[in-house]
């Protein structure tokens, strides 16, 4: 095999591999939910658990890159396309700890009573969520800046049932002050959801940048002013 | 030594063959074509055999750690779509399992079996199988998409699990009675009060298997309807009458208004259980001090019914699961009111069976509106 060739397969490989650390986040994303809905303790122990596997590939995918970048002095694209894939694999890595903290807040719900009429939200939120990630990874390997200027627009979408749903929270504790530990877990829960579709805009950020050199960034909603209105 | 028209000549050699030299060490040599190519030049009246395969076949090639799908059938496309092939085995399956068990196979050069649920409910049946072929090798995906036969598995085993705590939870509450009866033999008055108890259970037991038996007999499709031209204000009036007395212990009135000139085929035990069904419903959901409104219309083809209580209503993220057999919208509220959860299950089947369908809604002014179309002939 030539040079070029066995680099053509090693980015080809680096590529997949970030694939599959999107693909074992979005697995993650939906057990955690499906625990906290299901009350599933041993499910979302599973979830924390495996966020060890994720954290490993991404350390892979980072050594990965750099030994390619270090052997292979790549150029334009391919460079670009390197260093993206690092970038993605730590903000997917991230996206798995904010699953594994929904799955560890699952946990300490288990014991703690709250109104489970609200979780549809959570599911909706993590829907959204998880569709986001799937379209930006998707942005990412077909080198699709319009799309990846769609999906990071989505994440007002996330932005805007995260506000109305820390409201309805806030307004449940003070009608229900016996449920204020569980409702104060399930505001972790939200917050944890909604920094996965901000992770999400971070990869279409970055994969614009891939695509066309172009340094783009999604404002995000969520400020200070959302809290104190 | 003087500079010489040869020494100018060799400097200009010498200067053009470097900026050759440099110029083609610039350019980026070309990109040899792929060499992931099917493992077996595959003649077209096989591949036209493979394609009407209801399995999804999808060939694997590895070369290192690199692995690509260079060929899928058919069923295959229903399944993962209509990625440019070869496509890398993460572009192509987008799900870690595939890339997970591809390497397993290779790693221990043996079968493997998985099963696999994602998205929407869809479980899939994966064989992963290692091929080699004249220095080539990769993993062959055999996938079986068996969402429905898991989907059947589940409600067999969730309904011998309601069915048995259906039944139970009468029979624990008979043995109690017929307990406390051995004890007060000698007290007339109690004995036939609780005589009366078990009276109730054992009718409320009757019932259960009696729907039971039918929505089994219409699932299966066995269920003969003797449609008979019936009068829609008679049906309802007799109903009513009938649940009057249950309606009456609770505080609640039911109304009704419907045509007198509406003429409906239909079969007339099998819809007795339709209104029995939604209206202890109805009257089961509704305060003291409430009422059921029944509204009748015609049409030259449809005959409807609505039917509005004063309730709660029905939260609407479960309306969907209404009809759901064993589907109770709150177990602990409607535990002490005695329903099985598959009265409604029931009512859809048989309406369904009549040709007709069955809603459920929430009115605006407050209170659940169940309304069910029949067509009139």
């Amino acid at each position: 095999m030539d040079i070029r060739q066995e680099f053509k397969h090693k980015l080809e490989s680096l590529v997949g591999d970030v694939l599959r650390l999107g693909s074992m986040v979005d697995v993650a994303i939906q057990k955690a939910v499906t625990a906290l809905v299901e009350d599933d303790i041993s499910l979302a122990q599973q979830v924390v658990a495996e966020d060890e596997h994720l954290n490993r590939l991404r350390y892979y995918i980072e050594e990965h890159s750099a030994a390619l970048i270090a052997t292979q002095q790549p150029l334009a694209r391919d460079l670009r396309t390197i260093i993206a894939a690092m970038y993605l694999a730590t903000n997917l890595e991230r996206m798995g700890d904010h699953a594994a903290g929904v799955a560890r807040l699952v946990q300490r719900l288990h014991d703690t009573p709250y109104p489970r009429d609200l979780l549809p939200s959570f599911e909706q939120m993590a829907q959204i969520g998880r569709e986001m990630l799937r379209g930006a990874l998707d942005a990412f390997i077909n080198h699709d800046e319009q799309a990846a200027r769609q999906i990071g627009l989505r994440d007002d979408e996330l932005d805007d049932l995260y506000n109305a749903l820390v409201q309805r929270l806030i307004r449940e504790i003070a009608q229900q002050p016996e449920y204020a530990q569980g409702i104060t877990y399930l505001l972790w829960v939200a917050h944890n959801l909604e920094r996965i579709g901000d992770r999400v805009t971070n990869i279409c950020e970055r994969t614009i940048y891939m695509v066309s050199g172009e340094l783009v960034e999604f404002v995000d909603d969520i400020g200070e002013s959302s809290f104190l209105e | 030594m003087s500079w010489t028209l040869f020494d100018t000549l060799l400097l200009m050699l010498c200067v053009a063959l470097a900026t050759g030299w440099f110029l083609a060490m610039r350019r980026e040599p070309p990109v040899p074509a792929p060499r992931f190519a099917p493992p077996v030049p595959v003649p077209a009246w096989w591949r036209d055999a493979l394609d009407t395969a209801p399995l999804a076949i999808v060939v694997v090639q590895a070369e290192n750690a690199v692995m690509r799908v260079v060929y899928a059938n058919t069923s295959a496309t229903a399944i993962f779509g209509t990625p440019v092939l070869p496509a890398n085995i993460m572009v192509y399956f987008r799900h870690h399992t595939y890339m997970d068990l591809a390497e397993q196979v290779r790693r221990q050069n043996a079968p493997i079996h998985e099963r696999l649920t994602v998205e929407d409910d869809r479980t899939f049946d994966i064989r992963a199988v290692p091929w080699h072929n004249k220095g080539q090798h990769g993993v062959l995906f055999f996938v079986e998409d068996v969402s429905e036969q898991v989907r059947a598995q589940r409600a067999r085993r969730e309904l011998a699990g309601n069915l048995g705590h259906e039944l139970r939870t009468p029979l624990a509450g008979m043995k109690v009675w017929l307990e406390t009866l051995a004890g007060t033999l000698d007290d007339p008055k109690t004995a036939a009060h609780i005589v009366e108890r078990l009276q109730r259970e054992t009718d409320a037991m009757t019932r259960l298997v009696d729907d039971l038996l039918a929505l089994a007999l219409i699932e299966s499709g066995r269920l003969p309807l003797r449609l008979v031209a019936t009068s829609l204000r008679d049906v309802i009036e007799e109903h009513v009458q009938r649940m009057n007395a249950l309606a009456r212990e609770k505080g609640v009135t039911i109304e009704y208004e419907v045509p007198a000139d509406c003429t409906i085929m239909i079969d007339r035990d099998r819809f007795a259980q339709v209104l029995t069904n939604v209206l202890d419903n109805a009257i089961k959901f509704t305060p003291a001090g409430g009422r059921i409104t029944i509204e009748g219309k015609c049409n030259d083809e449809d005959a409807f019914l609505h039917i509005h209580d004063t309730g709660p209503g029905i939260p609407p993220h479960l309306l969907p699961r209404i009809f759901e057999r064993f589907f109770k919208i709150d177990r602990a509220r409607t535990r002490g009111r005695g329903g099985s959860g598959i009265g409604l299950a029931l009512a859809r089947h048989i309406v369904e069976a009549h040709g007709g369908h069955i809603e459920a809604a929430n009115a605006p002014e407050g209170g659940a509106v169940f309304t069910i179309t029949l067509p009139r002939t």
